[in-house]
Formats: structure tokens, C-alpha cells, sequence
């Protein structure tokens, strides 16, 4: 590892991109009590496009992606604590990996409260949505503009009350509320993670400044052992897979999907889900040496695609079948940074943004149109009824499945290249998940769009408002487009978050594992052929299968019940964890509470009111008895004075 | 009886002190009414006094003769208000017997 030096800047814009959203909640949460959607979201789409009007003019005027050299922007906002060698400032910076990060979470959020205001025009709250909406764009922000854990832990957290919240958004239901509460639960358990550490980061270096701990693993001569960075990128990485949704704790995610849509899209496919992937790629460098580790994340990264994309084969539900993608697809970002790649896994991260926020709001606008029917099976030939959403959403799932030229193509292509370089075997792991996305996508878009419509619903389907169309119809183009900042070598060759990534490390740059054997252009193309024509040849059987279904129900197979079933982790982990726990609480509770806490509380109590009782017959009230004890008293002290000299 | 007539003055009047004191005690145990127990009482620090005043005299330093007229002051201090007390008492129970006095039982 070499250090190079950084340009260094400072704005005080900053910290307007986290206040503008937060004003803009605290409006909406506690003077607009209107129940006219136009008003809320109003006030809320224009925190968030001002949001994204600043970013855009900090991130261009100071050249943060367009420069040649690392440039690092800060905002020194102020001290949030200091205590004795425990010292917090609340810094902001832009790294280009946070410039990245800032236009996709303002950008694609702007476009996801324009789709609010339709979606929730007939809600009976929508004050309280858009206050949670900005609430959360105002947590995210402070996630990644912060220049110090301490702050990331704190977006970190608010981003996770603010899932929990929009979750149960509706929350007369009971389902959605518990959901909401599993959510909570299950990131709470990653958190520890997360805390672990930041108390490493504290005792080892004394410090949680993201620069100063980069800064610390480059300088080489540290004599930290290696378990404390072992530590930290642990427990960075076991809260990443907590708020990533990667085994084991992905179970939150797939019921996240009770929230309003718009919040599926924006929170639990575009943005909030990545922030695991995006401190990770921040932290890179500590990541570099820990070989062991990074063959874990891989492990872990390629299971999860896979245990989400065969449980994605056979769902019923719309939302469903894009949460279990998009788990599956954030697996693929973890197989990514497990081979390597972290700058690989950001540009997934960008793609997928773009595109899983098309999908899902593509599926709010369908379901929208079927007045809350969810169930694929129940709909059919949408593709007359709800022109614009099908256009749309079929470039989407051409995206996911990875199309060539699109921009899940090149996202898609860069990670299996960067997994083929690590080891072959891993690239045909990878590309065994890749190829199943394509025929659970498939499947999903054809059950929707084509067929004969099954349902009353599916036939008086109808388009929905410009409102929402519109933002998928940006979507789509930033679908298609958003590719061309990073292709491979044999097609132009553009490198652009290859070199943001390689940027955001304060001048540290760190050695290319891939670069010593470099692939050749011939291997290129025959990765790129193969997977696209794995893909679309799946995507074409998946076609081919369910645009001629007859028969709508559930299969009958082992496998296909497995797959429905979610492979029964819910039960599992039902069994594993919920009953044990409440087992154990009720053995306490019988054994331990009943017979020994309660028991000695027991005798303490007798002892003292029995010996209350015995001294109290010396307390007779008769002034004369006590003249007694004072005489008696008297008479051995002086027997007793006298004795002794 | 010799020792007697042997004894200093000052052995003489510590020798009375202890009498007056021990009258006192034994009278405070052993009688029941109120008004009897609070004139042992005072008897009981009239012996102190005497005690007091005659080491006083046979140390020649006069602090102890200074003691007994604070201890006079509060005596005649407490005899007043135990007084009025024991006339409260005997408006309100019709006794001052203490052997009924034991409202302060435990």
C-alpha cells in the first residue's frame, strides 16, 4: 500500500443537505395536520429535490467527480462529544463514493416522493408518510455524509426506526406492525456488530474518524494485532448483514414488504438496504488484508443469491418476488466486496438502485391499478391495460436479468468478471444465481403482463396517474443508462467508479489482487457471451412456460413446496430462537424466580419480622422498665470499668 | 463506723452525693407515681451537684461550681415543663400512675 496525497475543500452546503429533509419532516410532523396528499407531499418532494439541488451543485462545483485526483469535501459542523480521550466531532464529508451515494439517495428519492403523492392521494395520513419520508432521507444522509462512525451509527440507527416505522405505516394491521417489529428486532441483533466495532475502533486507535482509521491501516508500522482490525471489519461487516439482509439475518426483509410501496422501493431496494455495502467500500482498506474474512463475506454473499433466488421461483406475491430478488441481488454486491471488488459491488449498488426502484414502483403502480390485489396469479395481460408501467417495468426486469447494454449488463458483467479473476469456481457459482434472476423475473413479468386476464381486477385494471408514471418513466431511462460509467475492457473501456472507489480512500491506495492476472480479451468476451446467453435463454423458457400456463396453483413438487415455504428458515429460526428463548424464559420464571429468588426474598422477610417481634417484647411502653435497662446498663459498665483497671 | 469520722469533708460530701443519687435511682424504679418519679428524678441530680461541687472545691478550680448553674437553670427547666406534662396527662387519663402510662408499647 502506497499513500498518495488528496485535495482537500470545505463548505459549509453540507450540512443543508441533512437539515433541508429534516425541516421538511418536522413540518409535515408537526404543524400539517391536512389530509390533502398534495400539500404533504408537496412540502416533502420539495425537501428532497432541494436536497438533491444542493448535492448536485456541492458535488460539481468543487469537481468531486470529475476530478483527476482524490477530493475530499468537508464541513467541520460541530463537536457532538468529548469525553476525557473519547472525542466525537459531527464532520461531514463528500468522498466520491459518497458523491455517488448522495445523488442516488436524493436523486432516486426525489423521483419516489413525486410516486408518493399518487400512491397516497387517498390516505387517510399522508403527513405522517412524508414525514417519514423525509425523516428517513435526512437519517440516510447522515449515514453516508458523515465523517465519523460514531455519526454513521447514528444514521445508521435512524434509517432503521425509520424502516421500522414506514413498515408498519399501516398499523391497524397486526401483520404490519409485527413486521415492522421483526425488521427492528433483527438489526438491532446486527447492530451489536456494528457497536463491537466502534468500541475496537475506540480502545485499539482511539479514534472512529473513517480517515484516521483508513490512514491507520495504511501506515503499516501499526502494532495493532491483526484480530482488532479482524474485529472491526467484523463487526462492521455482521451489521452490514443485518441491514443488507444477508444470511443469516435477512429474514426481516422479505416482510418488510407490508409497508406502502414507494417505501419497498425507496428504503428497502434502492437505498437503505445498501448502506451496508457502502460502509464497507468506505472501510475498504482495513477489508484488503483480511483474506479469511473476505472468503466469509464470499461465502456468505453467494448463498444468500442463491437461497433468495430460488425462494423468488415460486412466490405468489408481486412484492415478494422483488424482495426476495432484490436479497438476492444484494447478495450478489457481497459476493463482490468478497472477491474484491468493492468498487464492482458500489456500481451494483448504483444499477440496482435505478432498476429494483423501477420494479417496485412499476408493482405499487399494478397493484395500484388492481385496487391492492398482490397475488400474480390474480392478474394477466396487464400489458393492454397499464401501457406505460409495462413498458417500463419490462425494461426493468431486461436490466436485472442483465441484457446486454443495459445497465444491470455491465454491473452485472464487471462482478462476474472480478469473481472469474478470484477463482473460476466462484464466477460459475455466481453465474448459476445470475441465470435463476432471470427466470424468476421473467416469470414474474410474464404472470403480470402477458397471458389472458385471470381476474375481474386484471380486465378494469387502469393506468395510473402522471404522477406516477413519470418517475417511472425517468427510472427507465436511468435504467438503461446509468451502465455506461464503468464497462469492461473489450467495450470502450470506461472506468469511472473504478476510479471514484479508488478515490474515496484519503490517498491510500490499495494493491489490486485481480491485477496480477489480468484476463485476456478473448476470455472477456466468452464471460460476457456466456452469461448473457445463459440469461436470456432462461428468460425465454420462463416466457415460454408461463405466458402458456393453463393451470394457476400452487406446485405440488418437494422442491417447489421447499422453495414456497422459503425453505422454512422463518420456522426454523421460529423454533431456534423465539420458542427457546420463551422456553427458557418460562423455565426461569417457574425454577429460578419461584424457588430461589422468591425463596430467599421469603426468609429475609420471616427473619426480620420474627426478630422484630422478639425485640419488641423488651419494648413495653413502661417508662420504668426502660429505667431499668438504662440502671441495669449503667450497673455492668461500672462492674465492667472497674474490672478492667 | 470509724471510717466515717476519718473521712475528709470533701470525702464526706461525695460520700452524700452517691447516697442522693442511689435514693434517686431506687426511687424512680421502684415507686409508681409520675410526681414521686420526677422528684427522684431531681434528686438524682442533686447528688451530681453536690459531686460536682465539691471536686470543684478540692481541685480549687471553679468550672464544676460554673456547671451547676446551667445544670440548676435546665433542672428547674425540665421540672416545669414535666410538670405541666404530668397536669396534661392527669386532665386527659385521670392518672399519673406510670404502670399505666404505655401507650408507647411496641
Amino acid at each position: 500500500m502506497t499513500g498518495t496525497s488528496f485535495v482537500e475543500l470545505s463548505s459549509d452546503l453540507l450540512r443543508w443537505i441533512i437539515l433541508i429533509p429534516f425541516i421538511g419532516s418536522a413540518i409535515n410532523g408537526v404543524i400539517n395536520r391536512s389530509k390533502n396528499a398534495f400539500i404533504a407531499g408537496g412540502i416533502g418532494t420539495l425537501a428532497s429535490l432541494l436536497a438533491f439541488g444542493v448535492s448536485c451543485y456541492v458535488i460539481f462545483a468543487n469537481s468531486i467527480l470529475s476530478s483527476d485526483s482524490a477530493v475530499v469535501l468537508r464541513d467541520a459542523w460541530f463537536t457532538w462529544f468529548s469525553v476525557g480521550k473519547v472525542h466525537v466531532p459531527f464532520h461531514l464529508e463528500v468522498t466520491p463514493v459518497v458523491a455517488v451515494m448522495l445523488l442516488v439517495v436524493t436523486g432516486i428519492g426525489s423521483l419516489i416522493h413525486i410516486y408518493s403523492i399518487g400512491y397516497m392521494s387517498h390516505d387517510e395520513s399522508p403527513w405522517r408518510f412524508f414525514s417519514y419520508l423525509n425523516l428517513f432521507l435526512s437519517a440516510m444522509l447522515v449515514l453516508i455524509l458523515s465523517s465519523n462512525l460514531v455519526g454513521v451509527f447514528l444514521g445508521w440507527e435512524g434509517v432503521g426506526l425509520c424502516s421500522y416505522l414506514l413498515i408498519g405505516f399501516w398499523y391497524k394491521s397486526h401483520e404490519n406492525t409485527a413486521a415492522g417489529m421483526k425488521a427492528f428486532v433483527t438489526n438491532r441483533i446486527g447492530d451489536l456488530g456494528f457497536l463491537i466495532a466502534l468500541f475496537a475502533c475506540f480502545a485499539y486507535l482511539g479514534t472512529a474518524q473513517i480517515q484516521d482509521i483508513v490512514m491507520a491501516v495504511n501506515s503499516g508500522n501499526s502494532e495493532l494485532p491483526q484480530w482488532v482490525w479482524l474485529l472491526v471489519a467484523g463487526g462492521i461487516f455482521w451489521a452490514g448483514t443485518g441491514k443488507s439482509a444477508q444470511i443469516p439475518l435477512y429474514v426481516w426483509l422479505p416482510d418488510a414488504m407490508a409497508g406502502p410501496t414507494p417505501v419497498s422501493a425507496l428504503i428497502h431496494a434502492a437505498t437503505m438496504v445498501t448502506s451496508g455495502i457502502v460502509v464497507i467500500t468506505r472501510l475498504w482498506p482495513i477489508y484488503a488484508g483480511l483474506h479469511g474474512l473476505l472468503e466469509i463475506i464470499f461465502v456468505i454473499g453467494i448463498s444468500t443469491a442463491y437461497l433468495a433466488a430460488l425462494t423468488a421461483l415460486t412466490q405468489r406475491d408481486i412484492k415478494k418476488v422483488l424482495a426476495y430478488s432484490t436479497v438476492s441481488q444484494l447478495g450478489f454486491m457481497f459476493a463482490a466486496i468478497g472477491a474484491g471488488a468493492p468498487a464492482a459491488a458500489l456500481f451494483h449498488v448504483v444499477t440496482h438502485a435505478c432498476f429494483k426502484a423501477l420494479l417496485f414502483l412499476g408493482a405499487g403502480s399494478v397493484i395500484h391499478g388492481m385496487h391492492e390485489k398482490q397475488d400474480l396469479f390474480e392478474m394477466g395481460n396487464l400489458r393492454k391495460k397499464m401501457p406505460i408501467t409495462h413498458i417500463t417495468f419490462a425494461i426493468a426486469t431486461a436490466a436485472i436479468i442483465g441484457v446486454p447494454l443495459t445497465s444491470g449488463f455491465f454491473s452485472k458483467d464487471l462482478i462476474l468478471a472480478k469473481a472469474y479473476m478470484s477463482s473460476p469456481i466462484a464466477y460459475f457459482l455466481l453465474l448459476g444465481a445470475a441465470v435463476l434472476t432471470a427466470f424468476y423475473m421473467l416469470r414474474c413479468y410474464t404472470l403480470a403482463f402477458w397471458g389472458k386476464a385471470r381476474t375481474k381486477e386484471a380486465e378494469h385494471a387502469h393506468e395510473s396517474s402522471l404522477l406516477m408514471t413519470l418517475p417511472l418513466a425517468i427510472l427507465a431511462v436511468l435504467s438503461l443508462f446509468v451502465g455506461w460509467y464503468e464497462t469492461p475492457e473489450v467495450i470502450f473501456a470506461i472506468h469511472r467508479f473504478e476510479n471514484w472507489v479508488s478515490q474515496s480512500w484519503y490517498g491510500v491506495s490499495v494493491a489490486h489482487e485481480g491485477a496480477a492476472h489480468h484476463m485476456s480479451h478473448t476470455m472477456e468476451w466468452v464471460l460476457i457471451g456466456l452469461t448473457s446467453a445463459l440469461s436470456i435463454l432462461l428468460a425465454w423458457f420462463s416466457y415460454k412456460k408461463y405466458s402458456t400456463m393453463k393451470v394457476f396453483q400452487d406446485a405440488k413438487g418437494f422442491f417447489a413446496k421447499l422453495s414456497q415455504n422459503k425453505f422454512y428458515v422463518d420456522e426454523f429460526y421460529q423454533i431456534l430462537f423465539v420458542r427457546t428463548l420463551a422456553w427458557n424464559a418460562k423455565f426461569f420464571s417457574r425454577l429460578f424466580d419461584k424457588h430461589i429468588i422468591n425463596r430467599t426474598l421469603h426468609i429475609l422477610r420471616d427473619g426480620t419480622s420474627m426478630g422484630g417481634e422478639i425485640i419488641s417484647l423488651f419494648h413495653t411502653g413502661n417508662v420504668q422498665t426502660y429505667a431499668w435497662y438504662l440502671a441495669f446498663g449503667t450497673a455492668i459498665a461500672l462492674i465492667i470499668g472497674w474490672w478492667r483497671f | 463506723m470509724s471510717t466515717l469520722f476519718m473521712m475528709s469533708t470533701t470525702q464526706f460530701h461525695i460520700v452524700l452525693g452517691l447516697i442522693l443519687f442511689s435514693l434517686g435511682v431506687f426511687g424512680f424504679l421502684a415507686r409508681r407515681s409520675g410526681i414521686v418519679a420526677l422528684m427522684c428524678l431531681e434528686l438524682m441530680l442533686n447528688g451530681i451537684n453536690l459531686c460536682l461541687v465539691s471536686f470543684s472545691q478540692y481541685h480549687g478550680n471553679p468550672d464544676g461550681s460554673a456547671m451547676i448553674l446551667c445544670i440548676v437553670l435546665v433542672a428547674a427547666a425540665e421540672a416545669a415543663i414535666a410538670l405541666s406534662l404530668l397536669v396534661k396527662i392527669f386532665r386527659k387519663l385521670g392518672t399519673v400512675s406510670l404502670d399505666d402510662l404505655r401507650a408507647l408499647k411496641g
